[in-house]
């Protein structure tokens, strides 16, 4: 495979279980997809289906049980998480518990910049530029999290995730804290960042309303497999797994 | 008026000296579903909590009054609160593991909610109650423990205790906001039938306004601790008057796969910083009057109000 004409990355045959033996539970079995430079993955299913797992495997944060993941066709399967953290950073549902309460925003940022980049020349520029990127007045970095609304806490934490320009994120339900107004505040901003970054995003949640409105493929997750992949208009439009329908038909509009 | 089980009239909550509800107005007849919206903040849970009685959790009435069932009891005492709740106000928090204790089960946990309610606990009565509400397994539930069950059938397992005490009126705080659509569907549609079964008055706290779209007989969007707009389901959602309830329509996606539009900054934290309008910071239509004209909830069309009228299309 030439290397420039490999996806960003690719994910084969991935699987995971917790226990060994009888007690042994397998929560994915065999996973299997590619992703390439600039695109929007959004991954949904019910709680327990293993979303989170398989972000957790992605970013390394969990070893695989089975299976290889490369990204630009460099197999990465079994590293630590200092080593994939430059591509990938992760941003969890609670954000402010990320964030470490006895700093500032801006010292929890230099952290990230420190333990990745390894300088802090220019350190308070990039924060400045990222904070400004995702909507936010430069002034609160230097307040602490709890000073911070839900929705602010979130955004800094992606501004955090980007300051060290990761080659992607990984979204863990992300707006699924937050009410409606501050989760079109992310979504949106999250929009300007594609537009103007063409950043690379695996998008969890449950919310398949809200992923048809970003996504460019969706993956439905059950019991640990992947059910049906496509574009949001195929998924929207043709389901063709039953649990697909019921999701759909589970999506409360406003009518 | 006197058919309506639930009047809130001119209420004012105030934590310390922070005023989180301010002047709300409204009432519920019944077998009746209102909803009650807005952002995080706004005071809808601090509405629920002033009905349910307030004083153990830190917040006092400053003013106004609630009326249940011709009765007032805004301000009850602890022994004469306790004999209203649950047997005739009923509670299903967001938190779908604050009912429970996680490893009890639910057997004790019935019994003990029954007793204390003075009420005989029967198991054939409680299973017949999860067979009339769809629960799988219904005759192994009780066995459970909190921690087996998923957050939707925890959240579903204090719905039917509600169901057994048998109260007029059950608040839900976000009952549905911590779960995944199918179960909150489940949820949804379950509130619904116990509805038109048991003729429940529901008063129902949510920022999703799909969800009260589906559910609700009135809408109430709060804003800042102040009711903005009231009024029939329908009339609010086809014709929104108040600029906050649609920008907050605008933030939910829709089936048009379009990106929702979002709602820069916060409502203030304390509800009063000017006689007026408090969404002036983050108002589109805002004008200098806007500040100084008192908050007041007015009659536009017949059952449908609002306290502002600025950028209605017509």
């Amino acid at each position: 495979m030439v290397t420039c004409e490999a996806p960003l990355l690719e994910v084969r045959n991935i699987a995971k279980s917790y226990g060994k033996g009888k007690k042994g539970k397998e929560v994915l079995t065999d996973l299997n997809f590619k992703l390439n430079e600039g695109e929007v993955l959004g991954i949904i299913g019910e709680s327990g289906c293993g979303k989170s797992v398989l972000l957790n495997l992605i970013s390394c944060l969990e070893p695989v049980s089975q299976g290889q993941m490369l990204f630009r066709g460099e197999d990465y399967t079994g590293r630590k998480p200092a080593y994939v953290c430059r591509w990938f950073q992760v941003i969890f549902q609670d954000s402010e518990a990320a964030f470490d309460p006895k700093k500032t925003i801006r010292q929890s940022m230099r952290e990230n910049l420190k333990l990745l980049a390894g300088d802090l020349a220019d350190s308070d520029r990039k924060i400045d530029e990222m904070v400004g990127l995702m909507g936010l007045d430069t002034k609160l970095a230097d307040r602490y999290p709890r000073q911070l609304s839900g929705g602010q806490v979130q955004r800094m934490s992606i501004a955090r995730g980007l300051v060290t320009e990761p080659n992607m994120l990984l979204c863990d339900e992300i707006t699924s804290a937050l009410d409606v107004s501050a989760q079109a505040m992310i979504m949106q901003y999250l929009y300007q960042l594609r537009k103007k970054r063409g950043l690379t995003m695996v998008f969890v949640s449950h919310d398949l309303a809200l992923c048809s409105t970003f996504c460019d493929r969706i993956a439905i997750m059950k019991g640990g497999k992947i059910v049906e992949i496509g574009t949001p208009d195929e998924i929207m439009d043709a389901p063709k797994h039953d649990y697909t329908k019921l999701l759909l038909d589970a999506v409360l509009y406003v009518k | 008026m006197a058919n309506n089980l639930l009047e809130i009239n001119d209420l004012t909550v105030t934590y310390g000296d922070f005023k989180i509800i301010t002047e709300v107005s409204f009432a519920m007849k019944p077998g009746e579903i209102v909803c009650i919206a807005g952002e995080s903040g706004c005071g809808k849970s601090t509405l629920i909590k002033a009905v349910l009685g307030i004083k153990q959790l830190g917040a006092h009435i400053k003013k106004g009054s609630i009326v249940l069932d011709g009765r007032d009891i805004t301000h009850l005492g602890v022994e004469e609160r306790r004999q209203i709740l649950g047997t005739q106000i009923g509670y299903v928090p967001q938190n779908t593991r604050g009912s429970f204790n996680n490893i009890r089960s639910y057997d004790v946990q019935y019994q003990e909610a029954m007793r204390s309610h003075n009420k005989k606990f029967n198991r054939v009565e409680a299973i017949k109650c999860f067979n009339r509400l769809n629960f799988p397994d219904s005759d192994k539930l009780l066995a459970y423990q909190p921690w087996e069950m998923s957050g939707g059938m925890n959240q579903r397992m204090a719905i039917a205790l509600a169901v057994l005490l048998g109260p007029k009126l059950m608040l839900c705080d976000e009952a549905t906001s911590v779960l995944d659509v199918t179960s909150q569907k489940e949820v949804i549609e379950e509130l619904a039938k116990l509805r038109n079964e048991l003729g429940w008055s529901i008063l129902f706290i949510t920022h999703n306004l799909g969800v009260a779209s589906h559910i609700a007989d009135k809408l109430g969007v709060m804003y800042a601790g102040r009711m903005v707009e009231y009024g029939d389901i329908r009339k609010v959602l086809d014709d929104p008057i108040h600029p906050y309830t649609r920008k907050l329509l605008a933030a939910i996606p829709g089936k048009d796969r379009k990106l929702p539009v979002g709602l820069e900054g916060r409502p203030p934290l304390d509800g009063a910083e000017w006689e007026g309008c408090n969404f002036v910071p983050r108002c589109e239509y805002c004008t200098d009057s806007c500040k100084t004209r008192p908050y007041k909830l007015q009659e536009i069309v017949p059952g449908h109000y609002a306290s502002c009228t600025s950028g209605r299309s017509v």
